[in-house]
């Protein structure tokens, strides 16, 4: 059998179990997480969960009656509602572009 | 022998294999077509069933629509979302009777008894759910997560220790109301019951806009398979069908204006002693209510309580809608509105108007026809003008004017003007159940008692705002309609209804965000709203009835008003409702606000004059939701000087109104000296 037959043969069965080993292992990726993917399911759930839970709390913290209460107390007393004139709202496209002059070190 | 010969008995033995394997092919054959038959002709129907025996279907619960605040009254405010209320995830406890063995029963239910805090009494009613025949017994409802926990690490040795399958307790999943601003709201919303509906799994509404929005609020169940084994846990198995969660409410309410009018509300309830109060603030050029306050509150986590005892059971009902009364010396200036649409019909005809503001009309008789009593002022007025009647609140002014109107245009057009104008008598179809009307009495129709709803000195009793009933946004609505330049806009509760998928799409089933007064029909011509509001404008100034709900540094213009209440059919001279209803600033309104106090205290406070009065005890209420609500709202002081007489702060030649008071003082002591 000439020599580049038998060359070319090897390089191709090569090829073709390089493959077979990358399909199968891509197999076994998608199958650890197939088997991974319920429990991350249920860990989301989880958190969605504890976020749900801790925003109620945050909720509860910040019940106006509660705040009301608190600025009615002496170490709060300069706190004030701001005058609407007061308030001054940046739009977000000429905030973004500040920021990103300041950190190219135009600022 | 020849060998094509065959041997008789060799033949026979062929004969009998080759019937037995044509026997064994039939029946072989046989078996296929019953495989045929089990497989392929009624493959469906035998796997429902081994997957029935198998495997069992569980709900997934959904999540119900939550209720959201206003975040969008003015620049500058979080635009966060912000629930009144929200489904919290929690867990029902379930056990297994069957599956427990009798000896580790008492064991199990002391363990479980003690990590529960359960009482003697609980324990032993408890504890008989342990010796029922049943596969599912129902031991606790609404545990939160760490309390999950702590009972899954109790079990999980133990099950293993008393040699108990593992689902022999479990717990399922589902969400529960809960309100993060405690009882803030409560009776607009309500709240749901703790069992659901067992065919259904729905909710049950208790009231409220629960009850009015519960076809959007409710979601639909998803359902989860699992495999019917002790090692598979109840919260596994596969999600075949998405739980759909309910549209979500947003409404026009703010929380943090609720919570000042509650707060103001339970405050000056307090201090006159009333039985209760209510407050309405709504924004005059959409008609959105931004408040509803009601004292004493109702605690939707209590609801049980409130439902079992006649006493409170009328707490559960928005007294603001679903309760009428008389509207007693706030329905004036409606009065005054419907002479000068009067005048203006009569202009309009060529013919001589009723009268003019500025008018000097006699007030020192009350005597009107039909009348067995005259009408009386709080004190003795000679002349008034209408801005003199309108600080001083005087009756005997408005029974003239009305006894003007109705020999003019008659009974019939007045009543028509009342109800076509300002929509009494008519439902204001705000989002919320129990809707009371209110009366408006009707030349001609009778009453239950057989008694005429209109007789000779009705229209004098309506000028000074006495049999009729309403309801107090049909009133906050008539004021707005005055507020905003002759509008009637719509009392609406809910600005938008949105319905979030899974896929974290949106889906806006009820969008009112748009302005509603362009809609609005144009029913008062705003002069006349104008002039009225300068008539409203002396009310709270020196020489006004409601001085006190003069809103410091702000503009306003109100009117107080004090009805007797009606108890066993009469008139209760001890029992009163007393209201303020006004609106600020007094150009370019923000809000209108009602504040009535149910039965204050009836004493004489020295120097302010008679609690029960709504000048007296209404005002001030008035004046601190006011002040504080514009405050809140980032609102530009527009009197920066008008503050009272000795107020440091006033300046009485740049206060608003000042000069025109003094005016009018004059006037009125040139004719009444």
């Amino acid at each position: 059998m000439p020599k580049g037959l038998l060359l070319r043969l090897g390089f191709c069965l090569g090829v073709v179990c390089f493959c077979l080993y990358s399909y199968l292992n891509k197999q076994n990726e998608l199958t650890h997480l197939k088997i991974r993917l319920p429990q991350l399911e249920k860990e989301i759930k989880l958190i969605a969960e504890e976020n749900c839970r801790l925003q109620y709390e945050i909720d509860r913290m910040e019940n106006p009656t509660r705040l009301i209460e608190l600025a009615h107390r002496p170490e709060f007393s300069n706190l004030k509602h701001p005058m609407m004139k007061e308030i001054l709202t940046v739009p977000e496209g000429i905030a973004v572009k500040s920021d990103s002059e300041r950190t190219s070190g135009l600022w | 022998m020849s060998p094509l010969s065959p041997h008789p008995a060799a033949w026979r033995e062929r004969k009998r294999l080759v019937t037995v394997a044509i026997l064994m092919c039939f029946l072989f054959s046989l078996l296929i077509f019953r495989f045929y038959q089990i497989q392929i002709v009624e493959g469906e129907k035998w796997t429902k069933i081994a997957l029935s025996q198998h495997q069992m279907v569980l709900v997934e619960p959904f999540r119900r629509g939550a209720f959201y605040s206003n975040m969008s009254i003015t620049k500058g405010h979080s635009e966060d979302e912000q629930p009144f209320v929200i489904d919290v995830p929690k867990f029902h406890l379930f056990i297994d009777p069957d599956s427990i063995p009798p000896s580790s029963r008492k064991q199990m239910a002391n363990d479980l008894f003690k990590l529960l805090n359960f009482s003697n009494e609980l324990q032993k009613k408890m504890f008989g759910e342990f010796e029922r025949k049943s596969r599912c017994r129902k031991i606790c409802m609404w545990l939160d997560r760490e309390k999950r926990d702590q009972i899954q690490q109790w079990w999980t040795p133990f099950a293993s220790r008393e040699k108990i399958v593992k689902n022999a307790l479990f717990f399922t999943q589902d969400y529960r109301r809960s309100y993060p601003f405690g009882t803030l709201l409560g009776s607009v919303l309500h709240t749901v019951q703790e069992e659901k509906d067992p065919q259904s799994f729905q909710s049950l509404p208790t009231g409220g806009l629960e009850m009015v929005f519960n076809s959007y609020l409710k979601g639909k169940q998803g359902k989860r398979l699992m495999m019917r084994s002790p090692r598979h846990p109840i919260d596994t198995g596969t999600l075949v069908e998405e739980p759909e969660n309910g549209a979500d409410v947003y409404l026009t309410i703010n929380h943090y204006l609720q919570a000042i009018a509650e707060a103001e509300l339970a405050k000056g309830v307090q201090e006159v002693k009333g039985q209760g109060g209510w407050a309405v603030m709504m924004d005059p050029k959409n008609g959105e209510i931004l408040a509803l306050a009601q004292m004493p509150p109702f605690n939707p986590t209590r609801y049980s309580d409130y439902f079992n005892n006649p006493a409170m059971q009328e707490l559960t009902r928005v007294k603001a809608v679903s309760d009428c009364f008389e509207p007693g010396s706030i329905f004036k200036p409606i009065t005054l509105a419907i002479c000068m649409k009067a005048n203006a019909e009569l202009q309009k005809a060529g013919k001589k108007p009723l009268f003019s503001p500025e008018e000097k009309m006699p007030t020192s008789n009350g005597m009107l026809p039909g009348r067995s009593t005259p009408l009386k002022d709080g004190r003795l007025h000679h002349f008034l003008n209408m801005n003199m009647a309108l600080q001083k609140s005087s009756n005997v002014y408005m029974g003239r004017l009305v006894h003007r109107l109705i020999s003019t245009m008659g009974d019939r057009w007045y009543r028509n003007a009342l109800e076509e104008t300002f929509g009494f008598g008519l439902k204001t179809n705000i989002e919320l159940p129990a809707e009371n009307q209110g009366l408006l009495p009707t030349p001609g129709k009778l009453h239950p008692n057989g008694k005429l709803e209109w007789s000779v000195p009705t229209p004098y009793s309506l000028a000074i705002g006495h049999n009729i009933l309403i309801n107090s946004i049909q009133m906050v609505r008539a004021y707005a309609l005055i507020a905003n330049g002759g509008y009637l806009v719509q009392p609406h509760l809910v600005r938008k209804i949105i319905r979030k998928h899974a896929d974290g799409s949106q889906e806006t089933i009820v969008d009112r965000t748009g302005a509603l007064m362009p809609q609005s029909k144009q029913v008062l011509d705003p002069k006349i709203a104008q002039r009225l509001v300068e008539g409203m404008k002396f009310v709270t100034k020196e020489g006004g009835t409601s001085k006190r709900a003069d809103v410091m540094g702000y503009t306003e213009a109100g009117k107080s008003g004090t009805s007797e209440k009606i108890i066993a059919g009469n008139y209760s001279k001890q029992h009163h409702i007393s209201s303020f209803l006004g609106f600020v600033p007094a150009k370019n309104p923000r809000f209108v606000l009602l504040v009535s106090v149910d039965d204050p205290e009836s004493k004489f406070v020295p120097g302010v004059g008679k609690q029960q009065h709504g000048g007296v005890c209404a005002a001030p209420i008035f004046r601190q939701i006011a002040q504080r609500s514009l405050q809140y709202l980032g609102h530009e002081p527009d009197d920066p000087y008008g503050y009272p007489p000795g107020d440091p702060r006033r300046d009485a030649r740049k206060a608003d109104w000042a000069a025109e008071v003094d005016a009018l003082k004059k006037i009125y002591l040139q004719w009444n000296e």
